[in-house]
Formats: C-alpha cells, sequence, structure tokens
C-alpha cells in the first residue's frame, strides 16, 4: 500500500515562500528543506502524496516508525479520505480535515521548523500539505522495549517482582499502577543537546516540599550536557555535592521503593532509556533499608536491618582493623589466637600491611573480571578465582589462612548493600581505612572514622542533611532507621523531608482483638 | 599552590610520625611470664619464658617444647627484659605476660624494688598473677612441664584462676593488688605462694610429661605474707579461704563439718556476703564481721532425717560455727603470731572511723594485733541436691 503511494506524482507548486521557520512553501521547496536538514541518511523516507485534491508530502524517518501504524494511522484514513476528494486550500479545512479523519492515532498540527525536525527524530510521521503552513505530526514510533522482569540487582525473597524497564512510559505506569492518587504529577523535561533524552519529574503534589521541587527544577532547566544514557550521568550533575565516594541520589530498579519514596514525600527522576530511577533527598540510612524490611514481620526486618549496618562496618572497617591490631597492639588479641596467628603468620614472607593490600587488590580484581567477562567462560573464573584467591596462595606461603577469612568476610560483607553505588564507596575508602592504620595503628582507624563521620555530616541532598536523623538528631523518626517499627506505628512521614503534609497514616492503631466490656465493636 | 605544598607537608608529616611502634608478627616472640631469682654476680637473675608458636599449633605441632627459658642476669629488671636478644632472635613482647614468679630469697630480703618497671612499662598489664615460690629458685618453677597446658606460665596462671573459682584457695592477687597493699596504711601485702613437690631436676625434660604420676608438679601453698617489702611468713592454703571471705571475695567453696563422733557433713557455698562494721571502743578497735552465706547440703555421713525443717536448721547451726572457728583461727594467727593486717581491717576502720584511725594509722598493726574482731556467720541451706533423705536414713529404716 505504501509503494502505491510511492507511485504517485504530484504536481510541483512554483509558489515560493521565504518564510524559512515555516513550511507554507510549496512540496518542492519543502522536500529540499528537508533533505538539506537531514542530508543523505539512508533511513529518511520522503514521499508525494495526494491529499485531496491537494499535493502533499509524507516524511518520516523509517528506522524510528513502525510500518504497522503508518498503515493504519496514515494510509488507511488518507485512502477513505481521497474518495471524498476534498480541497484543501486554507487552514481551517485542514484542522477539520484532520480532526474528521485522524482523530484515531494520536496527532497535532505544528508549524516550525524545528518542532517537525524534533517530531521527525522522535519517530513521528509528518504529512505536509501543499502551501499550508500547518503541518500534521502522527506518532507512529516503532517501541522496542525488553519485557517486564525481575531486576536482575536489588532482588528480594518476598515482594513484588517487577523491575523498571528501558522504556520510560513503561516506567510512568509501573508508578501510576502502584499509586492511584490524582495529586501524583509527572513533569516532562528533555535533556541533552544531541540525545534530547526524556526525562520526567515524578512527586506527590502536597506531600513533596515545595523548595526541594524549585530546586530540582531549577537544576534540571539549568544543565547543559550533551548526551544522557543513564541516570548515572544525570546523578552526578544534579547532586550537591561531587568529591565524595558515598550517592547522593537514591537509584533502583524497583517500582515499589520509588512508589514508597515518592508518598515519602521525596521526588524521583525517571530517564528514557535506563531502568534506573533516581530518588532524592536521600540520606545514609536510605542506603541501609530496603524494600524488604518493610514485608517481613517487623522483628525479622529490624533484625536484618541491623545486620546491614554491621556488615557496612566490616566492610569498611575489618581489614584495616586486623592490620592495626596485629601490626601495633598484640596486646589486645586474647593470647590463644594471638599464638594462632603467629603461627600461621610464619613464614609470610610480606608485612601484614602488603599481605593485605595483595588480598584486596586480587579479590577486586577477580571481581571486576567476573563482571566484565563474557558469560561463556564463567566457570573458568570461578575455578581460577577460588584458586589463586585461597587454597593456593595459602599453601604458596604467600598469605596466611587468617588472611583469607578477613578478605573473604570483607567481600561478602560488602555484598549486604542493597544499593550497588553505596556499596562500591566502602570498596574505595576500605584501602584509605587500610593504609592510615598500616601508619598509625588503631589510632590512624580512628582518625580515618573521625574524617568519614565529619565528611558524611558535611554532605546534603537537596538541602537535607546526609546522616539525618542521627545527625541532627531527631527521635521521631528513629522508628525508621536502625530498627523498623511496626506499620501501624509509623504515623509520620520523616520530618527531616520537611514534606507539605507530614502525617500519612495518623488514626493508624494496633490491631489487637476487641476487649470484652466494649462488647467487641471496636478493636 | 600554597595548599598543595601545605598538604604535600602533611603527609610527610603523617608518615614520619607513624611506625614506631609497629612490630609485625613474624619478627616477635610473646613472653608467657618471668621468674625473678638473686643473682651469681648481680643483683637479680630474670628468666622469661617464651611460647614457641610452632609447638602450640596443631597443625605444626612436632616433638619441640612449647617454651623457652631464657635466663640473663643485671642489676634491674627493665634492663634484662630489653636485653635477652643476647639468647633470643626476636623482640620478646611482655603484653601477654601472666605470671611473674619471685623466689622466696629475693623476697625475704626485701628486693621488690624492681616492681616499679612492671607499673611503668607501656607494654606490661598490671594484672598479672605475683607468686612466691617456697623451696626452690623461681626459675624452676617455669622448667616444670605438665601434659595438659605445656606452657608452665599458663599452667600456674590457669590453675590459680580455677582455683578462686572453685574452692577459693588463691588469694587472687594481682600486681595492682600488690602494689596497693603496699601503698594503704591499712593492709599488708599478700602473695600466692606455689611449691614444687617431686623432684625439679626430671620436672624439666620432656619424660615428665609422659608419665602417668610426674616427677615434678608444680602445687599451691598458700600465702606468702610480708610486712612491708619484706616476707616474713607463710599461711597454709586452707587460710586463703578465710582470707577471701573476710575480703568478700569468696566466689564459691565447699565446707565440712562434723555432724556427729567422726561423722561428717559437706555443703557447697554458692553466695557469700561480707559485711564489717569498725568502731572504736575505748582505744580498742571493735569490728564486727557478718558473714552470710547460701548454699546446698552436698554429703551428710549421719542418718539424718534433713527433709525436717529442725534437722536442717540444726544443720545451719553446725556449719555457721564450724565456719566461725574457722575463721577466727585465721584472724588469731595474723593477730598473735604475725601481727600483720593482711585482711585490710584498717581500710575498713579509715573509711568508717577517719578521725580516730588517722591517728594511729602508722602503727596501725599494733593495734590490729590488740582489735576485738567478732565474727558471725550464716548460713542459708536451700536445697539438698536430687535427694530429699539421704538412702542411710532408708537403710535404718529398713533395719
Amino acid at each position: 500500500m505504501l509503494n502505491k503511494w510511492m507511485k504517485k506524482t504530484v504536481s510541483v507548486s512554483k509558489k515560493n515562500n521565504e518564510n524559512s521557520a515555516t513550511f507554507n512553501s510549496c512540496i518542492e521547496k519543502t522536500k529540499q528543506k528537508l533533505q538539506d536538514n537531514f542530508g543523505d541518511t539512508s533511513d529518511l523516507f520522503i514521499e508525494e502524496i495526494q491529499i485531496g485534491k491537494q499535493n502533499g508530502l509524507l516524511c518520516c524517518l523509517t528506522s524510528m516508525t513502525d510500518r504497522q501504524k503508518i498503515n493504519g494511522a496514515i494510509l488507511t484514513p488518507l485512502t477513505d479520505a481521497n474518495l471524498h476528494n476534498e480541497q484543501i486550500l486554507d487552514e481551517s479545512t485542514w484542522e477539520e480535515y484532520c480532526k474528521e479523519f485522524f482523530s484515531a492515532a494520536k496527532h497535532e498540527l505544528i508549524q516550525y521548523e524545528h518542532e517537525v525536525i524534533d517530531d521527525i527524530l522522535n519517530g513521528n510521521a509528518l504529512i505536509f500539505v501543499d502551501k499550508l503552513a500547518k503541518v500534521l505530526s502522527i506518532e507512529v514510533q516503532k517501541i522496542e522495549k525488553r519485557a517486564i522482569e525481575e531486576p536482575s540487582t536489588q532482588t528480594i525473597v518476598r515482594g513484588p517482582k517487577e523491575g523498571f524497564v528501558e522504556d520510560v512510559e513503561t516506567n510512568v505506569s509501573l508508578i501510576r499502577k502502584k499509586i492511584k492518587n490524582r495529586h501524583l504529577r509527572f513533569e516532562s523535561h528533555t535533556i541533552g543537546s544531541e540525545t534530547a533524552t526524556k526525562v520526567y519529574l515524578a512527586y506527590v503534589d502536597g506531600v513533596t516540599n515545595q523548595e526541594i521541587l524549585t530546586e530540582i527544577r531549577h537544576r534540571l532547566d539549568k544543565l547543559d550536557i550533551h548526551a544522557l544514557f543513564d541516570s548515572g550521568n544525570l546523578e552526578e550533575l544534579l547532586e550537591d555535592k561531587t568529591f565524595t565516594p558515598f550517592p547522593m541520589l537514591y537509584n533502583t530498579e524497583r517500582p515499589d521503593i520509588i512508589a514508597a519514596h515518592l508518598l515519602a514525600g521525596k521526588f524521583a527522576l525517571f530517564i528514557d532509556g535506563t531502568p534506573f530511577v533516581l530518588s532524592a533527598p536521600t540520606t545514609f540510612s536510605d542506603f541501609v533499608s530496603m524494600s524488604e524490611d518493610y514485608y517481613l514481620p517487623f522483628l525479622m526486618g529490624s533484625f536484618i536491618r541491623l545486620i546491614r549496618y554491621f556488615a557496612f562496618l566490616i566492610a569498611l572497617l575489618l581489614p584495616s582493623l586486623y592490620v592495626a591490631v596485629i601490626t601495633y597492639h598484640h596486646e589486645m588479641i586474647p593470647t590463644p589466637l594471638l599464638i594462632s596467628i603467629i603461627s600461621q603468620r610464619e613464614g609470610i614472607p610480606f608485612p601484614a600491611v602488603i599481605e593485605a593490600l595483595i588480598m584486596e587488590i586480587t579479590f577486586e580484581i577477580l571481581r571486576e573480571a567476573g563482571i566484565r567477562m563474557p558469560r561463556a567462560v564463567g566457570g573458568t573464573i570461578s575455578i581460577v578465582g577460588g584458586l589463586v584467591i585461597g587454597q593456593a596462595a595459602v599453601e604458596a606461603g604467600i598469605v596466611s589462612n587468617i588472611m583469607v577469612i578477613v578478605v573473604a568476610l570483607t567481600a561478602i560483607s560488602s555484598f549486604v548493600a542493597p544499593i550497588y553505588t553505596f556499596a562500591i564507596a566502602t570498596r574505595l575508602l576500605r584501602f584509605a581505612f587500610v593504609i592510615s592504620a598500616a601508619i598509625f595503628g588503631l589510632y590512624g582507624v580512628f582518625l580515618g572514622m573521625i574524617f568519614l563521620v565529619a565528611h558524611l555530616a558535611s554532605l546534603r541532598s537537596f538541602s537535607v542533611p546526609y546522616l539525618a536523623p542521627i545527625a541532627p538528631f531527631s527521635l521521631q523518626d528513629h522508628g525508621d532507621i536502625f530498627i523498623r517499627l511496626p506499620s501501624w506505628a509509623m504515623k509520620k512521614r520523616p520530618s527531616f523531608l520537611r514534606t507539605e503534609n507530614p502525617n500519612k497514616q495518623p488514626n493508624s492503631k494496633s490491631p489487637s482483638p476487641p476487649k470484652k466490656e466494649e462488647g467487641g465493636t471496636d478493636s | 599552590m600554597n595548599k598543595a605544598i601545605l598538604l604535600f607537608l602533611c603527609l610527610v608529616l603523617v608518615s614520619t610520625a607513624g611506625c614506631w611502634d609497629q612490630a609485625e608478627l613474624d619478627d616477635i616472640t610473646v613472653v608467657s611470664g618471668l621468674a625473678i631469682d638473686k643473682g651469681k654476680e648481680h643483683k637479680y637473675q630474670l628468666t622469661t619464658e617464651v611460647f614457641n608458636v610452632t609447638a602450640l599449633d596443631p597443625e605444626t605441632r612436632g616433638t619441640e617444647t612449647a617454651s623457652i627459658l631464657f635466663s640473663l642476669e643485671g642489676n634491674t629488671i627493665a634492663e634484662l627484659a630489653k636485653k635477652m636478644n643476647v639468647i633470643a632472635t626476636r623482640k620478646l613482647i611482655y603484653s601477654h605476660m601472666r605470671v611473674v614468679v619471685m623466689s622466696k630469697e629475693i623476697a625475704q630480703e626485701g628486693l621488690l624494688e624492681a616492681l616499679d618497671f612492671f607499673e611503668a612499662d607501656r607494654e606490661i598489664r598490671n594484672d598479672f598473677s605475683f607468686i612466691v615460690v617456697e623451696n626452690v629458685p623461681a626459675k624452676d618453677v617455669l622448667k616444670i612441664n605438665y601434659p595438659i597446658q605445656q606452657v608452665s606460665s599458663l599452667k600456674i596462671h590457669e590453675q590459680l584462676d580455677t582455683m578462686v573459682k572453685e574452692w577459693g584457695g588463691d588469694p587472687d592477687i594481682r600486681m595492682k593488688d600488690f602494689i596497693a597493699a603496699l601503698l594503704s596504711p591499712g593492709r599488708e601485702p599478700i602473695a600466692a605462694e606455689v611449691k614444687v613437690i617431686g623432684s625439679p631436676e626430671k620436672g624439666k625434660t620432656r619424660s615428665n610429661m609422659e608419665k602417668v604420676e610426674m616427677d615434678a608438679l608444680v602445687i599451691l601453698d598458700g600465702l606468702a605474707i610480708f610486712n612491708g617489702m619484706k616476707h616474713v611468713g607463710e599461711l597454709p592454703i586452707k587460710h586463703v579461704r578465710n582470707f577471701l571471705l573476710l575480703q568478700d571475695k569468696l566466689r564459691r567453696t565447699s565446707i565440712t563439718a562434723m555432724c556427729s563422733e567422726d561423722k561428717w557433713m559437706a555443703a557447697r557455698i554458692t553466695n557469700s556476703k561480707t559485711r564489717v562494721r569498725a568502731r572504736y571502743d575505748n582505744d580498742v578497735p571493735k569490728f564486727n564481721v557478718a558473714i552470710d552465706l547460701e548454699g546446698r547440703l552436698e554429703t551428710i555421713q549421719c542418718p539424718m532425717e534433713i527433709v525436717d525443717l529442725q534437722a536442717y536448721l540444726d544443720m545451719e547451726k553446725q556449719f555457721s560455727e564450724a565456719f566461725e572457728k574457722e575463721i577466727e583461727e585465721t584472724i588469731r594467727i595474723l593477730q598473735e603470731d604475725f601481727q600483720l593486717d593482711i585482711f585490710g581491717f584498717g581500710e575498713h576502720m579509715e573509711r568508717q572511723n577517719y578521725q580516730h584511725f588517722k591517728e594511729v594509722k602508722d602503727e596501725w598493726n599494733e593495734e590490729f594485733a590488740k582489735a576485738d574482731i567478732d565474727v558471725n556467720v550464716t548460713l542459708k541451706l536451700r536445697r539438698t541436691g536430687l535427694i530429699n533423705d539421704p538412702f542411710l536414713v532408708e537403710m535404718e529404716e529398713e533395719e
């Protein structure tokens, strides 16, 4: 059918219109202008067509459009319309004509050149009519997307298993499905001078703090980058402070977390082309909690959360504490353990700090290789890695057994942090701590801790202190930091987010069986 | 630019300041205990016992001994401690030292001035056990091996520890207690005393450990009593428990009392509380010692119906009286034979009647000798183990 239309010849209009911003010129000129804009790219499709009695032009990028949709949304209505043989001489007739025949698909009339170019790039099909300024733009995008799957990062045992995908519209619909609230807003922004990536700013009107929203809008408008491929690009441009190993915006693949954050009074950023959605303002405790904490019984949820804090400390400090204690503070080790460590270190040629660095770097290499290597050679790395890092190194007398235990425990602990960008912060800091421990012993480790805490306390994420509510302290918010109280006990939104509406469920009560005096009516 | 220079200087400062007390584990040898004897040419002979780690690790264990001794002579312990590398290969670290053994000779001559080193040294803990050896040079105690705890110092340490917990046969005197007692006007210092039975010469060899009945053993022998820094005498081990009880430090013990002619009964004491009230009555110091004990009956050789309440009360009374006598005997020995207040009654007086104590504190030991000390033991038996009446009662009924 398309071919049939392509073969149609359309008479050439000689009328010249010099207005370069609009397209109210003859078909030949329009065609020329389009070709000037796009050059001879092979996926540009321009064909002369007949619209009613007028000559017209159909233009689109074949790589971005869906052939099926072109047939359904353009060619079929056009065939129908041509039976009427209407004269389209002015713009009001053209508008009428569009409404009558193209209302099945999403369409609009545009007139400026930049709009035309943007629409073609976004995968719309454009219909030009001879000598008319208004151009009909019809959405016939080809949408290539992955099915909704379980996220590959941040897996959980109990809870929703769906994850975000690369297509931003799908992601938005996933959130809309979870929050059926008319106050939920999605603001569209386009970022990237060359990629023109669609970014949605989501928030719940009347909950999220207005000043924070003003600030994020301001920062988004101020952005001047040429390309945006992942939320990571955006994160670095939006955060309050770049020179920190800690992530200043939360990122996740899980819609349930984003939905919870929106309802808590944070905003979210959906970026087209990546399944990682950002949310902010964020605090240290966000990275240690996980949506599953709320789906498990609260005692278990609290316990697991405490384990995560503990694992964070192990991942950060264990190798440095080990190095500090065995090179400076022998008196701190119980005698039998000291004897056992000494006998294991008998004949190890390196000082403890070098041993620790060798093992840590070996592990980092293995870890990177594990991520980067082709899936097909996956088995090799586990065999070689297991042997290199473990048994063989010990048997060859390069490292001691206890060092392998320390590194292994550290490695396992670093995988406990639910958010990858947070876990990698500890990887970097660990080396600084080990070196500090090797120079100063425990004094160095604590010096490092003091610097770290001072640094954390200085961080702000969209004006919210990173360590809130621990510093500045607010007791009211501690029901959901180190431990998690039962859902009915959490009546308020976090105060540090300074929400417009601090109450989320002010009347919730503990479920309990009816009391006898009350006649069993109310619990 | 200035900032960069400043940062660089800071880094240099940092890296030159660190590492000064660093010691890699493969450059150190851990000392388990010390023995101090009188030297032949110099004032002291110091013997250090160090761990031989390869012999202690189950994986590398061979036939070598678990500990090694080094001896040196000199005039200060402090110098000798750092001079040990005349013999040893690695740096000795003293932070894990558990016992310091001292020969009786040294103690009798009052050569304890060397002790300040143990307090002053930043590496040494002040809570190691402080022991006097009765019959052999201190060095020999560290030589005698024992198959279960092959390092002699650890063996003695554990022996003392368990003894305190189970029966109360060690005064539980650590370095810091000894020095505190030396400084206190209302107390005289004491130390645990050990002796070697059997032949110390044979005890040195590995073959000692291969015998069922060992050639030499280190046993606890009671208390060494000091007057100031001078060792003046001993108390047998049965008095140690009474000493601990008067300090309110007794944890658990077992006591035996007579129930009829050559028939005995024993009770396990699981709880004790001692209160001392001190006052002056016409220039005579008076002390009321109230001791509350709680325990259970463990054995009784008399055929007595113990489910009966009266029998219970009688037994409690018999135990209390027997224990009271024992304690009074201990106090009497100290008052009459030694005239030394090792119990710290003077400290009680200092706290409760300071004005009076102040006047007599320089001759407190004489005051103690004439003191009127009234001991009152109240024992409560709470249960009788898993039985109601002992089988002796049932046997009698059958007859």
